[in-house]
């Protein structure tokens, strides 16, 4: 693909979307047997499972907090999961998301109820096309819940970004190779306050202001999903057939 | 006073219920006057309280509940038990026995593995769980099988006062027994243990669809007539 391709046909982005639209996304919940909670998320073409384990007591015990509940996440990559095989194993890439993911969820969380314990959520993304950390901790939020650990809110997450001097809203796989920027969010919606916030690219002071509005609405969109998602599972079809 | 959602409706975590003075027990979090859910369950709204009883979760202990435990470790004097909650359970030896026994080798009493029915006798600052299977109907139990569903479950294993429980005693001869933790032990004949769990896990699975009892009715008449 050449770098100065054009991003815009018609006003609309390369896959058909409007600047403020979203990819197409679908949730499923409890996924996973053995795992105390678990999601299944595609957004646009990633895809993504997540499961949680907890709250059980916490090892290595150094780690244990008296009073609070520690949240471990990991974020793994398949090897299959991009165009070239990408190396298996844990990667500075990894590391970090799984850090960012750990402080996306955490202020949602009431940890204080299980002191000494453990929560873990593993990310497993099995394909890959931009935004997977947003996904991923959308589907996280949504596993935490399905594994039925209390919480103040769910955390919708979306990213929002730059190309061609123009603000977009979640980014595609060639808008994020070739783009200007890329504005990962989460947001805690009660609250209204961002729980993620990087930045990858240069953006001015409006235009991240816009990007932010823009995410934020992005954001309450997913939410929405989140909750018709969870709520599905439990009215099932055979309910409504009595 | 003013409320957002229906009564027996679900509702996921963060979803506004009321808003207004109201009493509120578990299962919802207060911010100011607005009262928010906490959990992924179902609303109980009766006159100004407000609970929600969630679909999900792990069992946590609460003093005076019936639990059913295995016996994972042995200590000097005390023994740890699985009794699906976050953390283990610990049982101590002047606990345990009705009558004086050797205590010289815990083992020859409990043996890890072996399914034990207690007593919380008390749940501590730390969440540290204090058994107690003193008294007559707690101890081993010995054959049987331990069924395990969601602890959250339980209440519609017994039904409106002990409703299904009893027709599941009744039409199978089986003897159970319910820990509130979400295992269930059973004994009776090898057939009908097996019609049991099959009901049980149906009712684990269906337990927030109403019409419960009359359709766990229905499937035990057509497997007993087989």
């Amino acid at each position: 693909m050449e770098k100065d391709m054009k991003f815009f046909i018609d006003g609309k982005r390369i896959d058909g979307r409007a600047k403020d639209e979203l990819r197409p996304i679908k949730i499923e919940v409890g996924v996973l047997k053995r795992a105390d909670g678990s999601s299944y998320i595609e957004w646009g073409d990633n895809k993504i499972y997540c499961a949680v384990y907890g709250p059980r007591e916490a090892y290595p015990r150094f780690l244990q907090k008296t009073d609070r509940a520690i949240l471990k996440c990991r974020y793994n990559m398949a090897s299959f999961a991009v165009d070239e095989r990408k190396r298996p194993g844990p990667s500075r890439r990894g590391v970090e998301i799984g850090k960012v993911t750990q402080g996306a969820l955490e202020p949602a969380l009431l940890l204080e109820n299980f002191p000494k314990c453990m929560i873990e959520v593993n990310i497993e993304v099995i394909q890959a096309s931009a935004g997977t950390r947003c996904a991923g901790i959308t589907a996280a939020s949504v596993a935490l819940a399905n594994a039925g650990i209390p919480m103040k809110e769910l955390v919708p997450a979306c990213a929002a970004g730059k190309v061609e001097d123009q603000i977009v809203l979640d980014l595609c796989k060639e808008e994020d190779n070739y783009g200007q920027a890329d504005l990962p969010l989460a947001l805690l919606p009660r609250k209204n306050e961002f729980s993620l916030l990087q930045m990858d690219g240069d953006l001015t002071e409006d235009q991240l202001e816009e990007a932010l509005e823009l995410g934020r609405k992005g954001c309450l969109e997913v939410f929405e999903i989140q909750k018709q998602a969870l709520k599905k599972k439990y009215i099932t079809e055979d309910v409504l057939n009595e | 006073m003013e409320y957002f959602v229906k009564d027996r409706a679900i509702v996921t975590p963060g979803m506004v219920i009321a808003k207004g003075p109201f009493r509120y027990e578990y299962g919802v979090d207060k911010f100011e006057d607005t009262i928010i859910s906490s959990v992924l369950g179902i609303v109980y709204i009766e006159n100004d309280g407000i609970k929600v009883v969630p679909l999900e979760g792990k069992y946590m202990p609460k003093r005076g509940d019936d639990v059913i435990g295995t016996v994972v470790g042995i200590n000097p004097l005390s023994w740890d038990l699985d009794i699906n909650a976050p953390y283990l359970a610990n049982l101590h030896v002047q606990d345990a026995l009705r009558y004086v026994k050797d205590t010289s080798n815990l083992e020859r009493i409990f043996k890890v593995g072996d399914v034990i029915y207690a007593n919380v006798k008390e749940v501590g600052e730390a969440s540290e769980i204090v058994l107690q299977s003193k008294e007559r109907p707690y101890g081993k139990l010995k054959w049987g099988r331990v069924v395990k569903i969601h602890a959250t479950r339980v209440p519609r294993v017994i039904g409106k006062k002990g409703s299904m429980i009893k027709l599941l005693k009744q039409m199978t001869k089986c003897e159970i027994t319910v820990g509130q933790n979400g295992n269930i032990w059973l004994k009776g004949e090898r057939q009908m243990e097996d019609i049991v769990e099959r009901a049980i896990l149906k009712i684990d699975k269906e337990a927030h669809i109403p019409g419960l009892t009359d359709r766990i009715k229905k499937i035990l008449e057509t497997e007993l007539s087989r």
